[in-house]
Parts: structure tokens; sequence; C-alpha cells
């Protein structure tokens, strides 16, 4: 239940909100969308957010490869790759 | 493995050679309209092409935003520098009345302002945000003249395609395409927040580009050349930046 809701999180939060505070730093993207940064307060706010969110997501990857690690990282690969899961480990939910 | 079929097979190829051929295309269509910087070789020069070509394509007309006065920033910011040269202080002490700004490269009409001679051109002024790579930014009211007054002065030919500006400081220099050279909030700056331009903050005479990153926004001006090719100039990058691995173009 965490895991999904972080993931959730992960993708429809923190990606986003990084992408667009990224964007609001950017002066030629701004010129042509000022709203982008008007909504953070500024550029100064918007670098802050930045900031947070790309610590969040560095703690989120050393999690996520953590837990991958601990519940088998080869066989973990090979399915996220292939497609294809394992007969021999149990399928995780 | 599964089976890959004849017909998808040769689906694939064709999409292959299609995606491929379309790259090509694209390139050359880039190359037409000016869409190509000067820095596209090397490792990052695909990203810079990238973001070169689509913020061109977004922000041909676009301006900066504009602040009230009560938005001007309190002390105004001004960042460490190198020592000034020997020539500069000299101009200093003088009260920069030997100031000059040469103009030559494809003009009509190579000229050498002194600051006398611009600030009795029409002047614009404008409160607008400048922000470093660094990370600091600060706002202010900048005075002084458009560059696009000035191009018309000495009569641009019609296959410019930069303007390459020129510090005090030799080793300190610029460009802008012609699209941003003519744009009207690029200007030559020798006024801050209602007095004369201090010397930390690029004093007598600045560059300010106010949709791109600060550094492009470069102090001491003395000398504009204006050209159709950045590769004569310096590692042929279009500016110093590059070589010291920023990007040409920052607008990021």
């Amino acid at each position: 239940m965490l895991q999904r809701l972080s993931y959730l999180f992960v993708i429809f939060v923190l990606f986003p909100l990084v992408i667009w505070t990224g964007l609001a730093m950017s002066p030629g993207f701004v010129s042509a969308f000022p709203a982008t940064v008007t909504v953070f307060g500024g550029q100064q706010s918007a670098r802050t957010i930045h900031f947070f969110v790309a610590l969040a997501l560095v703690l989120f990857l050393l999690v996520h490869v953590g837990m991958i690690c601990v519940a088998g990282f080869r066989s973990r690969m090979r399915a996220m790759i292939t497609g294809r899961a394992d007969g021999t480990h149990t399928e995780r939910t | 493995m599964t089976d890959i079929s004849r017909r998808k097979l040769i689906i694939g190829g064709l999409a292959a050679t299609a995606g491929i051929s379309a790259l090509g295309v694209a390139a050359r269509i880039a190359q037409k309209y000016g869409l190509v910087p000067p820095d596209h070789g090397g490792i990052y020069g695909l990203g810079e092409t990238l973001t070169y070509a689509s913020q061109r394509l977004l922000t041909r007309h676009s301006l900066a935003r504009e602040f009230s006065r009560s938005q001007i920033s309190n002390p105004p910011f001004a960042n460490e520098m190198a020592p000034l040269s020997e020539g500069y202080k000299r101009l200093q002490a003088g009260g920069f009345a030997d100031w000059r700004l040469t103009v030559d490269g494809m003009v009509a009409r190579p000229a050498s302002f002194s600051l006398h001679q611009l600030k009795s051109f029409p002047s614009r002024s404008q409160i607008t945000h400048l922000a470093c790579e660094e990370g600091w930014s600060y706002i202010a009211e900048w005075i002084g003249v458009p560059l696009s007054h000035v191009l018309d002065a000495v009569g641009v030919q019609p296959q410019a395609r930069y303007v390459a500006y020129f510090s005090i400081d030799p080793d300190w220099w610029d460009s802008v395409d012609m699209a941003d050279a003519l744009h009207p909030q690029t200007f030559l700056a020798y006024g801050m927040n209602g007095n004369e331009l201090p010397v930390g903050n690029g004093g007598p005479l600045r560059m300010r580009i106010p949709r791109q990153l600060g550094y492009k926004s470069v102090k001491f001006i003395t000398h504009l050349t204006v050209t159709d090719s950045m590769k004569g100039f310096g590692k042929g990058l279009g500016s110093m930046e590059p070589e010291g691995g920023y990007a040409w173009y920052a607008g990021i």
C-alpha cells in the first residue's frame, strides 16, 4: 500500500513538479509562458522547490533500488526486461 | 525467443529508414532557418541544438517579464569580479569620457561611439530580472539604448546573422543571433535604478539580454562585431562560454 502510494506520488506529483520548476528557471521558456514561474511566486521560489523535489527523488531512487536488491536483483531485472516472470519465485501482487 | 515474421522485418526496416531520413531532412531544414547554434558539435551539441531550435521557435517575439518599481531588489546585487585592468582604471579616472564603443563587421558605416553619444540616442528603461547560472538573481531597473537602434545607426548588412560583443577584458566576449540582437528588450545599459551604472554591475556600459541567463549580459562593453558566422571568433563555438563548458544559447 505504501509502495503504491509512493509510486503514484513520484510519477504524478514529483516528476511533473521537478520538470515544471525546472522550466520555471529558464528565462527563455518563461518569457513565452510567464505563468510557469509566477504560480510559484518567482524564480527563486521555483528553484527552492526544485531542489527539495530533486532531493526527494534521489531518496526515492535509493529506497527503490535498495528494495530491489533485497528482493532479488537479477530475477526482477530479467522480469522487467523480458516480461516473463521466473517460475521459481513467487509473484508479488 | 519470439519469431519475427518477414512482414514485421520489412515494416520495421521501412520505419527505421523513414525515421533516419526524417532526421536528415529535419537537420537540413533547421540549418536553412538558422536553428542550428554555433556550439552544435561535440557531446552536448545535440542537446544544445534541440534547446536552441525549440526555444527559438517558441520565443521569437516573447517578452521577458517586467516588474513594478516596488519589486526592485534592494540593495542591488553586484557579484565578485576579477580585479580591473589598468586600462579600465585609467578610463575610470577620466570619468569614462574616453570610453568608446566601436562597431564593425558587416555594417555599412563602422563607427565608434562615446558614452555621451550613446546617451543622446533614444533611451529605454525596463525593470527586469537578471538570473545567474550560479543561482542568484536580482531585479533592477536598467536604462540604456536599444541595441537595435545602434545597429540601425551603423546599417547592418542583410547577410548578418550574429552580433558578437566584447568586454574590455580580452577573454570575455559573447554573441547573440539577430533575433535576440533586434529584440526590443536587448540593450546596452548605462544606467541602473535611476543612477549611473555602478562599476560593480558592469559600468559604464553593459549588454542586457533579459531572456537569457546572466552570463550573456556581459559587462564593460567596448566593441561590437556584426557577422554571419561565429567560426572566426575564438574556437568558433559562438562565445567563450562553450569553451568553458557552458551553453552558447542561454535561454536554457
